[in-house]
């Protein structure tokens, strides 16, 4: 079926992308999905809608069945969690808490605030250790450990690392026109 | 007539692998032949397919690559690893021992205590 064919089906003000976008964010939503396994699901939702359009079926219709049938994303997404590490889940758990904490309070600069929150804390643990263990033998092994804490910390609250440079780089601009004032 | 949840859940694992021995898959179509071969005995939400495929992965038993459909969209698909196909074997040879447990009880008297 040709796109002018399926658009003739589908109501002048819905479309499908806009719909799979809603869908994307809802599923999204839950924080736990990762982006490859949400690509997987959208891929079989894709293949539910075009063969239920090769049947005859407007474009809404079709999506309505579709993501009917494949059930609600939040709960694919907890699905989809439950195959992870016991430890990865429950960091995720944990820090999506803490994101969570920081929507409600933050909500104009939410991730960037959270994100430079986080780097100063791993920042103040990695200078704390320096200082204590200056000279011992385990310093360059707490340090890596360290480290990678704060990439993990990193990579698990803001998996865009373009979008959260920005929002960074304007919350920085922020505090310091506040403390110019 | 619709197969029990359990008889469900305990057949998905040698079901995909047999499937995925044929040759690459992506977890639509597997749901699909799973449903064709079945006649519709087994219907497989779609949740259910994903976490068991990604568990393969992990295990060793399956491998996965992205490419692209026809119709331009990036796809997932499986196929199976050698230890996937020693596991096969395995797990046909449980399902003929049982099939034949069942076959050779078939036959002895029925004894209701």
């Amino acid at each position: 079926m040709t796109k002018q064919n399926r658009d003739k089906l589908a109501p002048p003000d819905w479309s499908l992308e806009a719909a799979l976008t809603q869908w994307r964010q809802a599923a999204r939503g839950c924080g736990a999905i990762q982006r490859a396994h949400l690509e997987e699901l959208e891929d079989h939702l894709c293949c539910e809608i075009d063969v239920l359009i090769g049947q005859g079926m407007g474009e809404e219709q079709a999506f309505a069945m579709a993501s009917e049938t494949m059930g609600d994303p939040r709960a694919l997404a907890v699905e989809m969690e439950a195959i992870q590490h016991p430890v990865t889940r429950a960091m995720r758990t944990a820090l999506r808490g803490i994101y969570r904490m920081e929507k409600n309070s933050m909500k104009a600069a939410r991730s960037s605030t959270l994100m430079i929150g986080s780097s100063l804390v791993w920042a103040a643990m990695m200078i704390a250790c320096f200082l204590v263990l200056r000279g011992s033998e385990h310093a360059s092994d707490v340090h890596f450990i360290l480290l990678s804490g704060w990439f993990a910390t990193f990579f698990l609250l803001q998996p865009s690392s373009a979008e959260t440079a920005k929002a960074e780089w304007a919350c920085l601009k922020r505090w310091v026109s506040m403390g110019r004032r | 007539m619709p197969l029990p949840k359990d008889f469900v859940a305990a057949s998905a694992t040698p079901l995909i692998l047999s499937i995925l021995s044929h040759g690459e898959s992506y977890g639509y179509d597997i749901i699909q032949q799973v449903r064709r071969l079945s006649k519709g005995d087994i219907e497989w939400a779609d949740g259910m397919l994903y976490p068991i495929l990604h568990r393969l992965e992990k295990k060793g038993l399956v491998r996965s690559r992205w490419g692209k459909a026809e119709s331009g969209r990036r796809r997932k698909y499986y196929g199976l690893c050698q230890s996937g196909l020693e596991e096969l074997k395995t797990q046909r040879q449980h399902w003929q021992n049982m099939n034949s447990m069942l076959q050779g009880l078939r036959g002895g008297e029925v004894c209701l205590t």
